[in-house]
């Protein structure tokens, strides 16, 4: 991606810094979007806003363990389950007519829009732009002792990779294997991993790579987002 | 300078009547006023316009004070307690002592500045001669406000563990050690090895077992576990107003009244309730002894009163220190001591005690300790047993007591064997030094194939035991309910049901997917764990009672025992596991939330006694346990010395006791006797603290992750052994009455 897709890329997220969150069911029950049973469910812990401009919280906490809004409830055989705003946003859609309704799973209930923060948009930008090295099955991922004295030695952003390197070491049941990389050459330009924590399924990201050359036009882009951007 | 300070000191008597008093002293805000405006003018008075204004201010003051002190309230007393203005342990240290050296850093610079330790003399004039004693003092130390390194005296682990430290050095040096409590309660960092509850509960067996005198001065504030981390002693102190009790005045309201900030009359309503002064304490038999205070309190600037309370430390080590020593020894200088051998005027004694214990005289000293716990709170609960049944109980204890000195008796002989045992061991490894040939020939006469089968016979059950099976037909009632649940630990995008019949029925309440365990009642483990019809109840007629009269918890009593059919909140009985007899005593919920009191520690204590003298392995399953019962006061608080004082004389004597964690465990006994012994376990998805999460972050201002009382975590921190799975329970609780601690089991000799 050359400088000018950048550009409209970023053009194209400033016109609409929104994603749009569809939500289905995901098991089959009666549907409640309000009532007793789903208000006295969230008591002390959600607060239920009105439907007029329906904005909903995310988790909060230092270990988002204080559960978003609460979005509706669904009843199955005497089990009641709540289901909590995962991101923060409003709600521009939603069935409102399947409200004390038995639905399938997989049922589309609402949509919540979402403003991309900073952090979110770079991210994004990033995914667009780098060529993202995926881990091959979860497991926890660490450089290999030359890999980190180089990039010691010459910095995150410097560090140029090329086919057949030898650069992670794999651990899995208290056993170490070394990978071999077999993507294309290129600067590692972020690290998804950490040290010591397993990489899980639902995101095995490791490494984001770029071609040399487009380094400098990616740090532009994040720096002028990072001045420019006032969401 | 001289009127700035009378001024000042005026300002600080109004203060402190203040901190005492709240908002019910009307007059605080002209008075402050007036002082405020006298001292801004100071230089503008005429000397006699200011005298008669400083004159008036301290009359009015005066009568204030005077009043105060005849109305003074449970809680005046609590708030008297925090006030910056009352003696602090270095007010103690410097008026005290002679000399005094402290141990450790200073300031910032200190691993915990709440808890101070300092090798200190305290003299005494014996016909104008004097004696100097060294002790070791401990104690917490408040500070004198929020810029103070102190915490307030709330002690981290590392504070407590000071105690340890400094106990050892001193029963090394064969000093007393002198205890000064003074803190709100100790700070319930759990994160780190040793946690807050592991800390108290190694310093209450450490105390129980320490071999020299220990004298414990409550000198403020007696909060619950923290003070109870240096509360173990020879001899009880308590200051006129300070104030002992299990929870404080303010947290008792919150829970009672169910409100975050609790007004002054809900907080003034339980403190009465709680009986938290030390008159109530003495009434109690909690502590041995109260010390008078000035009316409104000591403040560091009453140095009479330092010196009535050196009378007293000295007074009460000579008590104890007397007390080990042989009848004939100690009969006249004890009885001097009681007539009073203390002159008021200079400051002399009488008498002339010498505080070094001999081996002997220390083995009294403990043994007076431990009957001094044993019997704390005696009398407050109800044996509703016949007099034939007391009497056949009492038979049967004695048949026991004799079994067990006769069975110690010939354990002489057994260690005389097992020495011979060693001389043939060793000449064996002088044998194989001569040759693989003469081995071989011992090998012919059968030497070292005995050895093997004795070896192996010590770590496996009696031969004569059958292996029973448990009761496996049992299903929990929760099988009953046609409903599906949510294993929790499945996000609510992921979610799948599980259908609550098969859950109980075929999975003992474990989600098949990723090992949750739902939570089960208590019937559930003692048919699945227990061998079938081997379980025999004792002392289920000791009854819970209310010994501080506290309103409403008769009706309570009544309702848990409607509901349990249960007379406390702790089973004790008699059961075997595969084949292996051991003493349980099992915490239950549905009894005022398995809250432990009078009562249950008097029930704990003597499954302790049977497991000793039957030599049995003792194991507290703890199903669910919420803490001191409150409603109880210092009387229930009791509980976690007393029952540490049993555990640790079980274990000296050779017992093995095993704990299991399950459901939720929380508060003084985890920081006592469910946590002084190595052998501790968890089943899956139970929670194990101090504190609870609200209480933890209100007062340390860090939010805490979600697990942080889970079992695992406890494991990561070295609070438990292991982490067992429910239906793996009777297995590995059969596996280590086989393989761990514990020389003096029956089906070991």
């Amino acid at each position: 991606m050359n400088e000018t897709n950048l550009e409209k890329l970023m053009q194209h997220y400033k016109d609409n810094p929104y994603e749009i969150h569809k939500l289905s069911t995901s098991r089959c029950g009666i549907v409640s979007f309000e009532g007793e049973a789903a208000l006295a469910f969230s008591a002390g812990k959600t607060k239920f806003k009105t439907y007029n401009r329906l904005i909903v919280d995310g988790p909060k906490g230092d270990y988002h363990d204080i559960p978003g809004t609460l979005l509706y409830s669904q009843m199955r055989e005497g089990n009641l389950v709540a289901v909590c705003s995962q991101i923060n946003g409003e709600i521009i859609d939603m069935q409102s007519e399947l409200h004390d309704s038995w639905v399938e799973s997989g049922t589309y209930l609402m949509s919540v829009k979402h403003t991309l923060t900073k952090e979110e948009l770079i991210e994004k930008i990033l995914e667009n732009v780098l060529t993202i090295y995926n881990a091959p099955e979860p497991a926890k991922y660490s450089f290999t002792t030359e890999f980190v004295q180089r990039i010691e030695k010459e910095g995150l952003k410097r560090v140029l990779i090329r086919k057949g390197e030898e650069f992670l070491i794999k651990s899995k049941m208290k056993k170490e294997e070394t990978i071999v990389y077999d993507g294309e050459e290129g600067i590692i330009y972020s690290v998804y991993f950490r040290p010591n924590k397993s990489v899980q399924e639902t995101d095995l990201r490791l490494l984001g790579i770029c071609s040399p050359d487009k380094v400098k036009d990616i740090d532009r882009i994040i720096l002028k987002i990072s001045l420019e951007w006032d969401i | 300078m001289l009127k700035l300070k009378q001024v000042e000191a005026v300002g600080k008597r109004l203060d402190y009547l203040h901190i005492m008093k709240g908002e019910s002293l009307k007059s605080y805000a002209d008075l402050n006023l007036e002082i405020a405006e006298l001292k801004s003018k100071i230089f503008d008075y005429s000397d006699v316009e200011f005298s008669g204004k400083i004159s008036k201010l301290e009359e009015i003051i005066f009568a204030l004070e005077q009043n105060a002190a005849k109305t003074i309230s449970p809680y005046d007393i609590v708030r008297l307690s925090r006030s910056p203005q009352r003696i602090r342990l270095s007010d103690i240290l410097m008026n005290v002592f002679d000399s005094y050296q402290e141990f450790g850093g200073v300031d910032g610079f200190e691993s915990d500045p709440a808890v101070i330790v300092a090798k200190a003399f305290v003299s005494r004039k014996v016909d104008d001669k004097l004696f100097r004693h060294p002790v070791m003092v401990i104690g917490h130390e408040k500070g004198r406000g929020a810029e103070d390194y102190s915490q307030a005296g709330s002690a981290t682990p590392e504070g407590n563990k000071k105690v340890i430290e400094a106990g050892m050095i001193a029963a090394r040096e064969g000093i007393p050690i002198y205890l000064f409590g003074n803190t709100p309660g100790a700070m319930h960092f759990e994160d780190k090895a040793p946690g807050a509850s592991q800390q108290i509960s190694d310093n209450l067996a450490f105390l129980a077992k320490v071999r020299t005198p220990v004298i414990v001065v409550n000198y403020g504030e007696g909060g619950s576990g923290g003070f109870e981390a240096l509360g173990l002693g020879d001899y009880r102190i308590m200051l006129s107003h300070a104030w002992y009790s299990v929870i404080s005045p303010e947290s008792a309201a919150a829970i009672e009244f169910k409100t975050a900030s609790p007004n002054r009359d809900q907080v003034e309503y339980c403190a009465k309730q709680l009986h938290i002064t030390s008159k109530d304490n003495l009434d109690f038999g909690v502590v041995d002894h109260i010390i008078n205070e000035p009316a409104l309190g000591a403040r560091a600037e009453d140095f009479d009163f330092f010196k009535l309370l050196k009378y007293e430390i000295i007074k009460a080590t000579d008590m104890v220190v007397l007390n080990s020593k042989p009848k004939y020894f100690r009969s006249l200088r004890k009885y001097q001591l009681h007539q009073g051998a203390f002159e008021d005027t200079d400051g002399s004694f009488h008498l002339d005690i010498n505080w070094q214990l001999t081996n002997h005289e220390k083995k009294r000293l403990l043994r007076l300790r431990s009957n001094k716990y044993r019997n704390l709170a005696a009398e407050y609960y109800q044996d509703d047993r016949s007099r034939w049944k007391k009497f056949t109980a009492t038979l049967d204890g004695i048949q026991l007591s004799a079994d067990y000195y006769i069975d110690n008796f010939l354990r002489h002989h057994y260690r005389i064997l097992k020495m011979f045992e060693e001389g043939r061991g060793e000449s064996l490894a002088v044998w194989k030094l001569l040759g693989q040939k003469t081995r071989s020939l011992l090998k012919n006469y059968g030497f070292m194939s005995n050895e093997k089968r004795r070896r192996n016979k010590l770590l496996s059950a009696p031969e004569s035991i059958v292996l029973f099976e448990p009761n496996s037909s049992y299903v929990s009632p929760l099988a009953k309910k046609q409903l599906s649940v949510t294993c929790p630990n499945n996000s609510s995008a992921e979610h799948f049901d599980l259908w609550v019949p098969d859950l109980y029925r075929d999975n003992a309440g474990v989600c098949h997917h990723c090992g949750y365990h739902f939570p089960v009642e208590y019937q559930w483990y003692l048919n699945h764990v227990i061998d079938k019809a081997s379980i025999k109840e004792f002392n289920q007629d000791i009854r819970a009672i209310n010994p501080v009269g506290y309103e409403g918890l008769d009706e309570r009593l009544e309702k848990a025992r409607k509901l349990t059919g249960k007379n406390s909140s702790v089973m004790t009985f008699e059961a075997s596991v595969q084949g292996i007899g051991l003493v349980v005593a099992m915490c239950i919920k549905d009894f005022i939330g398995g809250t432990i009191g009078a009562a249950e520690s008097e029930k704990i204590v003597r499954a302790f006694d049977l497991a000793k003298i039957k030599k049995k392995p003792m194991l507290f399953y703890s199903h669910f346990c919420g803490g001191i019962r409150i409603f109880e006061g210092s009387v229930g608080l009791t509980a976690m010395p007393k029952c540490t004082m049993a555990a640790a004389e079980y274990m000296e004597a050779g017992g093995l006791y095993m704990v299991v964690f399950d459901h939720d465990s929380y508060a003084g006994p985890v920081a006592s006797f469910l946590s002084c012994t190595p052998y501790k376990f968890g089943i899956k998805s139970s929670n194990i603290g101090f504190a609870g999460r609200k209480v933890i972050q209100g007062s340390t201002k860090f939010s805490i992750s979600p697990d942080y009382h889970s079992v695992e975590r406890a494991l990561e921190r070295r609070q438990i052994l292991e982490c067992w799975d429910r239906r793996d329970f009777r297995k590995n609780l059969a596996n280590c009455c086989q393989t761990m601690g514990g020389s003096s089991l029956y089906y070991r000799k």
